[in-house]
């Protein structure tokens, strides 16, 4: 395959131990990945030997902006990082939005890979087709935002485009983010820690240079018209209102929020007048904004000016701060949870592995596991707003009770003991971020996550969806889409959407313009029209998935290789096969049986084995991955039966 | 050519305004080719926006699209952030 025209056309290789750096043709790992993040784990798999931990030198990191980032592509805009997961040993992967990704390609580069780890704290500064390794010891404990300014200051620029790691990522904690520019978070898989274990501080690249598609004109009218139709969205109109927040009390109404470490599925009585939109509107929302070549503007920037918080600002408030901090934390009010997250992106911490190494240290202070004694005096109360700031900050730098959670609650519970491993709730070693009693295709996408755990790896949304059986065939193939409680069509509604995420990923595009969000958004269709117009393709509606499905196996492929992840790491922790009482009479409760049906299904779809979940040769062989059968590929053959 | 004014209260900073603009002097996208100059001051909740009416830094002056209805600077802008008096209306 040639390579396509929006690619910048060449890779960065970054080696901070030897301290070279060199480039690649983007070619040398697009084959049949688009670009992007599927470049990213071709990478990975080439380049990670067996026998690599997540915060060694040998980890290889890659920040990735996709095929039709640095067009008007709507919402093209996401810069991907990946890299050995630092919760779970396997791939680990987050992506963000804003400004960096675009700058990227101006700059001449679709990928950065980064291996090795510096001498000392340090930050790469690219510019223009060159780059350098550069001295950071003047960044050493600035905040993400600090940072910012920081490199602005000594490049006397402040149109760089910057992602950098907080105090978190220095002190190696595993809920470690990477901010992208400066209120955006790469959040999940410990990314942060693992950017702190390479002694690399920042990337900032400025980019001058221009992206061409190979038809122009038909190109940026079909971005006119896919931009005229967001527009004309109800989903997108609230999300210019409010941001995700909105739907905040639509998750309480259905009794599927993460309620004070997922013993409640739903606010306490009373509670969720205090987070009405209009409340939140008065209280903290001042603007909105958009990413780059964004037509939604969901980015709402917050600004607190009363009370205890008075002069905290931020952005990008989604709803999941207030399943973490409102929710999962038991924090009753905006201004708690709006502190609470301008605190992470600041410290440079994910606020879902932050909140849930938080609500386990609460969840073991409600059953007397402990005490004022293991907490330096902190009441750990659910609810107790100020444990939970003092705890972010204790868990950015490793100090109090941050150095026993700063790996997550698993981690935390292991070396803690006294029973307290039954309240940790994670999935294959990274804390859980979302309830999902209640969604069972939601649980799914969640569960089989190959990153583990969190929404954005195959997760549906439309089982919150007002739509009629017969669009729900047209648009995803099954019936029961939007039936929230229904396990008939599951699995495909998963196998559509890991494919159609993974494909967004690679385009770089936001799925916040895709139908994942609302069924009147884009389809796989308007953005196959899309890359076939910028790379003057003709690709089939097949061929695209099927690249998404090949990445997605990728990814399996690499958990094979570096752990041993089966079907057992696929079952929800035990509590949610629970229904608590105070969730009698909402419809939620996940059935045992029905989920091992649902699995053999889901593993069926894609060809991979009921037990190991590895996939067949024959699936390897259909999407052109045989060089990946055989167990020296880290290809796993289904073990034999027990004699 | 006429003026082009910018209301940065309304601009969400979303430059596919520069997009247009760079599409319409070098039929590619470079944003920081554009005769358009949109930053936005995060940390201050705030935009800055200027139009080049003299080249600067690669950058060209506008030349205020006359082959086309409108600048394509606010054809492209999805908030109407972007409003222009052509020189006849100034008369």
């Amino acid at each position: 395959m040639d390579i396509p025209t929006p690619a910048a056309g060449r890779i960065l290789d970054v080696d901070l131990t030897a301290g070279t750096i060199a480039t690649l043709p983007t070619s040398r790992y697009a084959e049949g990945v688009i670009g992007g993040s599927g470049i990213a784990i071709r990478a990975m798999l080439e380049r990670i030997p067996a026998g690599t931990r997540p915060l060694d030198p040998a980890n290889l990191m890659v920040f990735s902006a996709g095929l039709l980032v640095g067009t008007p592509a709507p919402a093209a805009c996401r810069t991907h990082v990946a890299a050995m997961n630092a919760l779970t040993g396997g791939y680990g992967a987050a992506s963000a939005a804003g400004f960096f990704a675009p700058e990227l390609k101006y700059a001449g580069f679709d990928n950065i890979l980064v291996s090795g780890r510096a001498e000392h704290l340090s930050y790469l500064w690219i510019e223009d087709g060159r780059a350098e390794v550069r001295d950071g010891r003047f960044l050493a404990g600035l905040t993400t935002g600090e940072t910012e300014d920081a490199i602005h200051a000594a490049h006397g620029d402040p149109s760089i485009q910057i992602l950098s790691i907080g105090p978190a990522g220095e002190a190696l904690a595993a809920a470690a983010t990477i901010i992208v520019s400066r209120f955006r978070s790469a959040s999940r898989c410990g990314l942060g820690a693992v950017m702190g274990s390479k002694n690399l501080k920042a990337i900032a690249v400025r980019g001058s240079g221009a992206i061409r598609v190979a038809q122009p004109d038909s190109f940026t009218r079909l971005c006119g018209r896919l931009a005229g139709r967001l527009d004309g969205s109800t989903t997108v109109k609230m999300l210019r209102r409010f941001g995700t927040p909105a739907s905040f009390l639509q998750w309480n109404k259905m009794g599927n929020l993460p309620g004070r470490n997922y013993q409640d599925t739903t606010l306490a009585p009373g509670v969720a007048e205090r987070f009405t939109p209009a409340q939140l509107h008065r209280e903290a929302l001042v603007r909105s904004f958009a990413c780059f070549s964004c037509p939604i503007r969901c980015t709402q920037a917050t600004h607190l000016t009363d009370g205890k918080y008075a002069g905290t600002r931020g952005e990008k408030l989604e709803c999941q701060a207030f399943w973490d901090f409102g929710a999962k934390l038991g924090a009753d009010n905006v201004a708690a949870v709006v502190k609470s997250s301008a605190l992470c992106g600041e410290l440079g911490l994910d606020m879902n592995n932050a909140s849930g190494a938080i609500a386990w240290a609460m969840e073991c202070w409600q059953r007397g596991i402990l005490t004022e004694k293991d907490t330096g005096g902190l009441d750990l109360s659910w609810g107790n707003e100020e444990a939970i700031v003092t705890l972010l900050h204790q868990i950015a730098r490793g100090t109090g009770l941050g150095a026993l959670l700063k790996d997550g609650a698993r981690a935390a519970a292991a070396r803690l003991g006294r029973g307290s491993e039954a309240f940790v709730m994670h999935v294959k070693g990274q804390d859980l971020a979302e309830e999902f009693r209640g969604l069972v295709g939601w649980a799914l996408g969640i569960m089989v996550s190959e990153r583990g755990g969190a929404h954005t790896t195959g997760a549906p949304l439309a089982e919150r969806y007002s739509i009629s059986a017969e669009r729900s065939r047209e648009l995803f193939g099954v019936d029961s889409a939007a039936d929230p409680m229904a396990y008939e069509g599951k699995a495909e509604l998963v196998v559509y959407y890991q494919r159609f995420h993974a494909v967004l990923e690679a385009l770089g595009s936001c799925f916040f313009a895709s139908n994942w969000l609302g069924a009147d958004l884009l389809g796989p269709e308007d953005y196959l029209a899309l890359a076939n117009l910028a790379c003057g393709a003709d690709m089939s509606r097949e061929e695209f998935l099927a690249a998404g499905e090949r990445i997605h196996t990728l990814q399996k492929l690499f958990n094979l290789r570096h752990t041993a992840h089966a079907r057992a790491d696929d079952l929800p922790p035990a509590r949610m096969f629970e229904v608590p009482e105070s969730s009698r009479g909402y419809r939620i409760g996940l059935d045992r049986a029905s989920w091992e049906r649902l699995l053999d299904r889901y593993y069926d779809l894609h060809g991979w084995d009921r037990e190991t979940t590895a996939p067949s040769a024959s699936a390897l062989s259909a999407l052109g991955l045989d060089a990946y059968c055989g167990p020296a590929s880290g290809h796993r053959e289904p073990a034999a039966a027990p004699a | 050519m006429g003026m082009i004014r910018i209301d940065t209260t309304i601009c969400a900073a979303c430059r596919i305004c520069e997009l247009g603009c760079s599409f319409h002097h070098l039929g590619a996208f470079a944003p920081r080719r554009s005769s358009i100059v949109i930053r936005k001051l995060a940390a201050r909740a705030e935009v800055a926006a200027e139009v080049l009416e003299a080249a600067a830094d690669g950058r060209p002056a506008c030349d205020g699209c006359p082959d086309r209805r409108a600048p394509v600077c606010a054809e492209w802008c999805p908030t109407g952030a972007i409003s222009v008096t052509r020189q006849a209306e100034e008369a």
